[in-house]
């Protein structure tokens, strides 16, 4: 056999290693040396994404990134959702700094078991093999699990922890199973050879669903989403952050690239699927996040629900729900990392207060963070001049388009229920006294990536052409 | 120069004040607060340039411009405004209240001065902009981006029950207009635009009319509030502080029947006259429940409050009678009820700025102590009423008028029962009037009320004089309706010949009768 190595295409994935590496060898390290391995992750990602941006896009299309078996496929699409994962990963990595030091619990291997984690998901987007997929998705899922439970001296984290980890299993055997049914079936796991195979027998049916299910798991959608709430209260904040956008990002995204290419003809079953899987995930998100106590886990089960429209842009089954979802997703990780970002400040040593009588009165006491925490929740309640509403536009758009204005009506019904609670964020902040004078600690790296978002939330909700070219573009090679 | 860009600068003016009032340190309260009167007085003596300037002669949108704004692949949005003698004195309105507002504002807002004052400003974008807003897209952009600062207003500086007041006014609204984008896109995908004026060019099959038409206007109905919509509207009004009321009621319900005359009757002719009788008898029920439920109000506030939607509802007969009488009485309406009832809602806020209540019990007999502040009441509540020689007579004669005319069977009874309205109107003012200025002593504590001060006289004049020059030279008016009116006649009833009345001469001989 004749085994060709493409440095090109491979070489995102080696600079990614190389930051494993070298974060957890700084674990060995003096005390001084080890409060650079945020750094080092942030440098390594960096250097991943600008490989990807200066070598990798422009060669995307010739025979410069060609791999023999599909192991390792580029295209706008997979290189627009690794952006999305690696921009967020920078973003989770500065607010980690302040947030493990007011935990007094700075380690660096906290930095490698991420860095892990964003490997995985390099591998499971950028493939178009179904191994890699299974591969990917582990890299993805293991470290998480540990991320989770990171804060092992905190009875919740680790419950999240574990819970996500068993839960997470089960998921993982699911895609596993199906995978190997479609090989059944199909006799190939490669994408291209099946998508042509054409088969409708049930066994690929069932291998079909079982793939879905599995990486529905890692969407968050609803009945799949039972660990959701409690793995992300427990993690530390800005690993709540990060797990809300780029796993379901990637479960998303490799979602859509199997449905539409891999299994276009049989759209007609997957779609009632993922339709029902929508409107469920859409409701249940939603009235679950209404009778929360604390922020972060309403922002959990809000993250469902954004999960459901996600989902809803996948039933448009056009070019135009795709570009719709990556505009969503883009705008999202935005919004999320912002507000996320907010309640990974509102600690003082090791406690977090992220309840809603916590936040009571911070929009006075700290103006700029209420003001911030404003914008965050009016974007995820879709108030135009937000990237929020132009996310919610473009997959309604794309919804309508494709005759399904009922699905459509049920997302604005589910977005007129967030409105309550969203609300319910900015009236305590603004609208209530708090008898404690609470103050936090707000950090300088910190406030500058949350004054960045929310800058692009306002900016990026006025003029949302340049991304939204973008992703159009994107959604058009998938391939 | 100037004219092309006039109305976006009027529009965006308020975007200055808010950056400047950003800098001044909140400590400052009244230098924010004298600023913020100062500027606003600014905006409205610019804003008289879009009157004198405004061409009456033509239905065409003057003072209009239009730059592309976003082009995606899947949407294309241009960035569209302008004026015509629809939306011209609503706009004039809005900057007119603005002065009066912040004068207001001076004694009754004394916690968060600085948030209040900005917000105030922002809240003034939002309404300018929906109002000239000829872009679909744009238009709802600004309709909903409107609520959040009303949405603070209510909510940080209002009564006891304001979160519930605020929430409750947020979900209500929002409600409609998420069913208004829905047909809106569904719109853009129809006809691939979002600019108004193609849009009245392109007719919708009847199950679609009705379907779009219904989207439409529930949105407005909430806003408006017509009957059964209207809950959200008193809850509002009482627990908002006195400035927010008199902007709620001076403007912001106006955009609700706005929408109906620029969105929803012209895009859908065919379905407005499915839908007039119903909407007309729901006005006419607005009319008489919100006369009656006023009348048995204990506070003073929620008596205004109600009266609001008695008011409202003959503009909503009136737009809905489709005469060209009784659609510029709809319109002079909109601007009447906005003077009369924004003063009236100054008035009850200066008042109780003194005793901390608004209960009418506690009051009785103040016009011994407080003469000026008395007859000033008196005034603003019989422009209410609609008495002969004030704003509130045109507008209301001319809607009736014209309902009467119109060309639907029931056109007598709907005449009828909507003026049963003017009855019922008298009688809860009045009988209002009589409990908190005579019918007893003031009491002991009441006697210590001090008079209409020279900042409250000062902000209530200018109200005053609208009052009588509305009531006395309405063609002022009108005639800077005209053009427009009839042409918007013509769009929603496409193919008949108008022949068009002179309204004003309508109303002299209507005097004279």
């Amino acid at each position: 056999m004749n085994v060709t190595v493409n440095m090109t295409a491979l070489m995102p994935l080696i600079i990614l290693f190389a930051g494993i590496t070298l974060t957890a060898l700084m674990g060995t390290m003096r005390p001084s040396v080890k409060r650079l391995a945020g750094l080092v992750g942030s440098i390594a990602v960096v250097l991943a994404f600008w490989w990807l941006m200066e070598r990798v896009l422009p060669a995307i299309g010739t025979p410069a990134l060609s791999s023999q078996y599909g192991m390792l496929t580029y295209s706008y699409y997979s290189v627009f959702l690794s952006s999305l994962v690696l921009v967020t990963a920078v973003a989770a990595f500065a607010l980690s700094e302040h947030y493990l030091i007011a935990e007094d619990f700075s380690h660096p291997e906290f930095y490698a078991i991420l860095l892990a984690s964003i490997t995985g998901m390099m591998v499971m987007l950028n493939t178009s093999n179904f191994v890699n997929i299974f591969i990917g998705l582990e890299l993805l899922s293991i470290p998480l699990y540990s991320s989770v439970a990171y804060l092992r001296y905190k009875p919740e984290s680790v419950e999240g922890g574990l819970k996500y980890f068993i839960l997470g299993a089960i998921a993982s055997g699911f895609l596993a199973y199906g995978i190997a049914m479609v090989y059944g079936a199909t006799g190939s796991l490669d994408f291209i050879t099946i998508a042509k195979a054409v088969k409708t027998d049930s066994l690929f049916r069932l291998g079909l669903l079982f793939v879905m299910m599995g990486l529905a798991f890692k969407a968050a959608a609803v009945p799949f989403h039972m660990w959701t709430p409690d793995a992300y209260e427990g993690a530390a904040t800005p690993v709540t952050a990060f797990m809300s956008i780029a796993p379901k990002a990637v479960a998303i995204g490799v979602l859509i690239r199997i449905l539409y290419s891999v299994f276009p003809q049989m759209v007609g079953y997957w779609r009632e699927a993922v339709l029902v899987l929508s409107i469920l995930t859409v409701l249940v998100g939603n009235l679950g996040a209404i009778v929360q106590q604390s922020v972060k886990r309403m922002l959990a089960y809000s993250s469902i629900s954004h999960a459901g429209y996600l989902l809803m842009g996948i039933v448009a089954y056009s070019i135009e729900g795709v570009s719709g979802i990556l505009f969503y997703l883009a705008g999202y990780m935005l919004i999320n990392t912002g507000a996320f970002g907010v309640l990974s400040l509102l600690k003082k040593g090791d406690i977090d207060y992220v309840s809603y009588d916590d936040i009571r009165g911070i929009g006075y006491r700290h103006p700029l963070l209420g003001i911030f925490m404003s914008v965050f929740m009016f974007s995820l309640a879709g108030i135009p001049a937000t990237v929020g509403f132009m996310g919610k536009f473009y997959v309604f758009k794309a919804l309508i388009h494709a005759n399904y204005v009922g699905l459509a009506m049920v997302g604005i019904a589910g977005s007129l229920i967030s409105v309550y609670y969203y609300l319910r964020v900015v009236v305590n902040m603004y609208m209530k006294e708090n008898p404690e004078e609470n103050n936090f600690d707000l950090n300088f790296l910190s406030m500058t990536v949350l004054g960045i978002c929310s800058v692009l939330v306002i900016a990026a909700g006025l003029f949302p052409a340049k991304i939204a070219d973008i992703a159009n573009v994107a959604a058009r090679f998938m391939n | 120069m100037l004219n092309t860009h006039l109305l976006s600068i009027v529009t965006f003016l308020p975007v200055l004040a808010v950056i400047v009032l950003a800098i001044i340190p909140g400590r400052q309260e009244k230098a924010l607060k004298q600023f913020s009167i100062g500027f606003a007085i600014i905006h409205f003596l610019l804003s008289i340039l879009l009157v004198t300037n405004f061409d009456s002669s033509v239905y065409k949108i003057q003072f209009e411009e239009i730059i592309p704004w976003f082009s995606t692949q899947f949407a294309s949005v241009g960035y569209h405004i302008g004026l015509d003698g629809i939306n011209l004195w609503i706009v004039m309105l809005t900057t007119f209240l603005g002065p009066i507002i912040f004068l207001s504002v001076y004694s009754s807002i004394t916690k968060k001065v600085k948030s209040f004052l900005i917000n105030m400003f922002l809240l003034e974008v939002g309404i300018l902009g929906s109002l000239v807003a000829l872009n679909t897209f744009l238009f709802y952009l600004f309709w909903e981006v409107m609520l959040i600062p009303m949405y603070f207003i209510i909510g940080v500086w209002g009564g006891e029950r304001r979160i519930y007041a605020a929430v409750k006014f947020f979900i209500y609204t929002m409600a409609g207009s998420l069913l208004m984008l829905v047909a809106i896109i569904y719109m853009y995908l129809q006809t691939g635009t979002f600019e108004l004026m193609d849009l009245y060019t392109h007719t919708f099959s009847g199950q679609e009319q009705v379907y779009l038409f219904a989207a439409f206007a529930i949105a407005f109905a909430i806003k408006v509030p017509i009957f059964p919509f209207h809950t959200w509207l008193p809850d509002a009004h009482t627990e908002a502080p006195t400035a927010g009321s008199v902007i709620l009621a001076g403007v912001l319900l106006k955009l609700g029947t706005y929408g109906f005359i620029r969105f929803a009757m012209p895009l859908f002719p065919s379905a407005v006259k499915t839908f007039a009788p119903y909407v007309i008898v729901l006005g006419i029920i607005g009319i008489i429940y919100g006369a009656l439920v006023a009348m048995v109000q204990k506070d003073v506030k929620k008596l205004v409050a109600y009266s609001s939607v008695s008011h409202l509802g003959y503009v909503m007969v009136g737009l809905f009678a489709l005469t060209i009488y009784s659609v510029q009485g709809a319109m002079l309406q909109m601007i009447n009820h906005g003077i009369s009832t924004g003063a009236l809602f100054l008035l009850v806020g200066i008042v109780y700025e003194r005793t901390h209540t608004r209960l009418i019990s506690e009051y009785g007999g103040i016009a011994k102590v407080m003469p000026v502040y008395a007859v000033l009441f008196m005034i603003f509540t019989l422009s209410s009423i609609g008495l002969p020689m004030t704003n509130g007579f045109i507008g209301e004669f001319l809607i009736l008028m014209g309902t009467f005319k119109s060309a639907y069977p029931y056109a007598f009874w709907y005449a009828a029962f909507a003026a049963v309205g003017v009855i019922l109107g008298a009688v809860y003012m009045l009988w209002m009037y009589q409990r908190v200025f005579f019918n007893i002593e003031p009491s002991e504590k009441n006697m210590k009320l001090k008079d209409a001060n020279l900042r409250e006289r000062i902000y209530l004049l200018p109200l005053l004089i609208m009052v009588f020059w509305i009531g006395l030279y309405p063609s002022f008016f009108l005639k800077r309706m005209d053009k427009s009116v009839e042409h918007y006649m013509k769009l929603i009833q496409p193919g008949t010949q108008l022949v068009v009345p002179d309204p004003t001469a309508a109303v002299d001989e209507g005097v004279q009768k």
